[in-house]
């Protein structure tokens, strides 16, 4: 029985067939989310041999892989014939709809997506109706227009989006920048994998920043240096990052809430008592907060924050009122 | 035919709900437009939604409430104003304005039904024997911007004639005083100019407003006919050289108006809802004063650190007094810190805003 199910964009009947591993051509452009084998599926061709044939088109002088990049490579290592299933001469836009759907329990990241996008973008005349609905993409979702923003940046930033290092939602603000900023961005995120939160306030500020004193993102990350250089560990780095990069952007604020810290830490220093500012200087207020487990600890508390009532330096806790 | 200010020479369609078709309205608008033809949209038919075209003019039935609140914001001091409500947008184009973003779209929509207008405005105004009532139409569209197609201010001056515990402020950034002998007592109609910096009218104002100059020569104009006019400083831009400029308008102020012909003066901080930030760096991208020290005020809004704003208030106050402007200074939408600070009293000092401005626009305080 070598009759299977046709698909919908191929031959009516495909066929299975047998052939050497180095015969098959594996270059295929629209095998755009090859990674390296997985030790698990290498263990299982190793041990059960090949149960899922791959994908090939076997109209020309080689087959042409279609599907099965994975399988492909590791039984081209073990020196083993491969199991293929030939669905016919097919187009590029077929063939890259074949692997999509060939991939179809997989769970697309950004990145599978971008990398999709770029090949189906780069075939004349494609269908992208077809591509969307394949890619399980709504044509007028914010997904779709972030991918969109994220093609008109260099390729090489996809291997950042798809590591993790950069997420999506910073396409927008990326494709702002011009691309010499963009090559000294890239620095930030080279070896560190930022939150989407923090990676859109650091680009928003730096951007900013840019834009208000008219200097270029290298200009920005100048003093940025020796904090990528402490060695720190990732998550202290980028904390000092994002403070500095906020303290350029709000120099005013920044000042203002050191200020006001130092003052907090100093009146309350002894004390168990918490001193804040709730609102960015908004208003005049100041928060005092303090946690008691007993009556006892209260007691204590109270007797600190009479303490605390009787400094003079008090003032220095309402800067907008004193200025 | 009459020339029509270059402001309103862009408008190329006319679109007019039948139900308005035959409006007095609707009449000015074909005989000062004649090169155009209305098109009409039949009942239950609806303009596209979302056209960003600001060449387009709606003639619209309008079905919602005319008189209106001001829509203030929580936690900070509203002045009171009551806004009749005669269209939207506006065919300047001001980088920092508001209707960018509060609007789905740009078309210059005007509700023809001046009938259903007059007929709500005279029930509200029975609605409370005694009570006074300071109004204006400067809120939602440029008070004057339309006037020479429309003669909508005109008509609402003759009718608002009837109620004398009305007054009416016209805000402008242009000049038109078409309206000004249609007025029975000067005393109810308060001419108001948009104040800024020159460099932030020369830059940031960038439709065919009127200059600094134009607009306190009109202010002149209808001072020395009698009225009292009002100056806003709304919103107050933070840019390099902001003292330089504001002292400037003030000279200028001083050089055409006397104190006491001055009603009163706003004075507001640039404050914005995300969205028009997104807007005006899309739209002007050439602004730079959106990349001010910017934080989140009390009611959700992006304001400029307070610091910097009571400084520019304080500013730009102290320049005022000292050329005789005093009782007619406040602050839109601040907190009584702010007043404090700047003006060393608050709104409750004066027996409350709304009271003190409604005082001021009947002429009732020095």
């Amino acid at each position: 029985m070598n009759k299977v199910d046709a698909p919908r964009w191929g031959h009516a009947c495909a066929t299975i067939l047998r052939c050497a591993a180095s015969d098959i051509d594996v270059k295929g452009p629209w095998l755009f989310w090859s990674a390296p084998p997985s030790p698990a599926l290498r263990g299982s061709l190793e041990r059960h041999g090949q149960l899922v044939p791959i994908l090939v088109d076997a109209g020309g002088a080689r087959p042409v892989l279609v599907a099965g990049a994975a399988r492909a490579a590791i039984l081209a290592e073990l020196g083993r014939e491969v199991l293929c299933l030939d669905i016919g001469a097919l187009s590029d836009e077929a063939r890259g709809l074949a692997y999509v759907q060939s991939n179809a329990d997989r769970e697309l990241t950004d990145g599978h997506l971008v990398l999709a996008m770029r090949y189906f973008l780069s075939l004349p005349g494609c269908d992208m109706e077809s591509v969307l609905e394949a890619l399980g993409l709504d044509a007028r979702s914010k997904r779709l227009r972030l991918i969109r923003s994220w093609l008109r940046l260099p390729r090489r930033w996809d291997g950042l989006l798809c590591s993790g290092a950069v997420p999506l939602a910073c396409a927008d603000l990326l494709e702002t920048f011009a691309p010499e900023d963009l090559s000294v961005l890239e620095s930030l995120f080279a070896t560190l994998s930022w939150s989407r939160g923090n990676a859109v306030n650091v680009l928003t500020w730096i951007r900013e920043v840019c834009a208000r004193d008219g200097v270029k993102a290298a200009a920005v990350l100048e003093g940025l240096g020796e904090t990528l250089a402490a060695g720190l560990s990732p998550k202290d780095t980028m904390s000092r990052i994002t403070q500095e990069v906020r303290r350029l952007r709000y120099p005013m604020l920044a000042g203002m809430e050191r200020d006001f810290a130092e003052t907090a830490r100093k009146v309350s220093a002894g004390t168990r008592w918490r001193v804040t500012q709730p609102d960015l200087f908004e208003s005049d207020a100041v928060e005092v907060s303090v946690r008691v487990t007993s009556a006892g600890e209260l007691r204590a508390a109270g007797a600190e924050l009479v303490r605390m009532a009787a400094r003079e330096d008090l003032d220095d806790l309402f800067p907008v009122v004193r200025k | 035919m009459t020339v029509l200010p270059t402001h309103l020479q862009g408008i190329s369609r006319v679109v007019v709900d039948a139900a308005v078709a035959g409006s007095t309205i609707a009449a000015r608008v074909r005989e000062r437009l004649p090169h155009l033809k209305q098109e009409t949209l039949q009942e239950g038919e609806t303009l596209a939604a979302g056209l960003a075209r600001e060449d387009i003019l709606y003639l619209k039935r309008y079905r919602g409430r005319f008189l209106r609140h001001c829509p203030g914001t929580s936690h900070y001091r509203c002045c009171g104003y009551q806004i009749v409500h005669i269209g939207e947008n506006c065919p300047l184009r001001c980088s920092y304005c508001i209707l960018q973003a509060y609007f789905q779209d740009r078309v210059l929509k005007v509700w023809a039904n001046q009938d259903d207008l007059r007929l709500e405005l005279d029930q509200a105004f029975h609605a409370s024997p005694g009570r006074r009532y300071r109004v204006g139409t400067g809120e939602f569209t440029d008070s004057l911007v339309l006037e020479a197609l429309t003669g909508y201010s005109r008509d609402l001056i003759e009718f608002l004639g009837n109620y004398p515990q009305v007054c009416l402020e016209l805000k402008s950034k242009v000049v038109d005083l078409s309206w000004m002998d249609a007025v029975r007592d000067p005393s109810r109609v308060l001419p108001a100019w948009s104040m800024n910096a020159p460099d932030i009218v020369d830059g940031e104002e960038q439709g065919d407003c009127a200059s600094l100059e134009e607009r306190l020569s009109a202010a002149r104009t209808c001072a020395q006919a009698g009225f009292r006019v009002c100056l806003h400083f709304d919103p107050m831009i933070h840019f390099p050289g902001w003292r330089e400029g504001y002292a400037r308008t003030v000279e200028m102020i001083f050089d055409h108006l006397q104190p006491e012909q001055i009603a009163y003066v706003s004075m507001g901080s640039f404050r914005h809802m995300p969205d028009l930030k997104r807007c005006i760096s899309e739209n002007f991208p050439g602004s730079k004063y959106i990349y001010g020290e910017f934080v989140t005020g009390l009611d959700g809004k992006q304001r400029l650190l307070r610091p910097l704003r009571v400084e520019q208030f304080r500013f730009l106050a102290d320049a005022l007094r000292r050329g005789g402007v005093d009782r007619q200074l406040y602050l839109c939408m601040e907190s009584d810190e702010v007043w404090q600070a700047v003006l060393g009293r608050t709104p409750a000092d004066l027996g409350g805003l709304y009271r003190h401005l409604m005082a001021q626009a009947f002429g009732e305080e020095g």
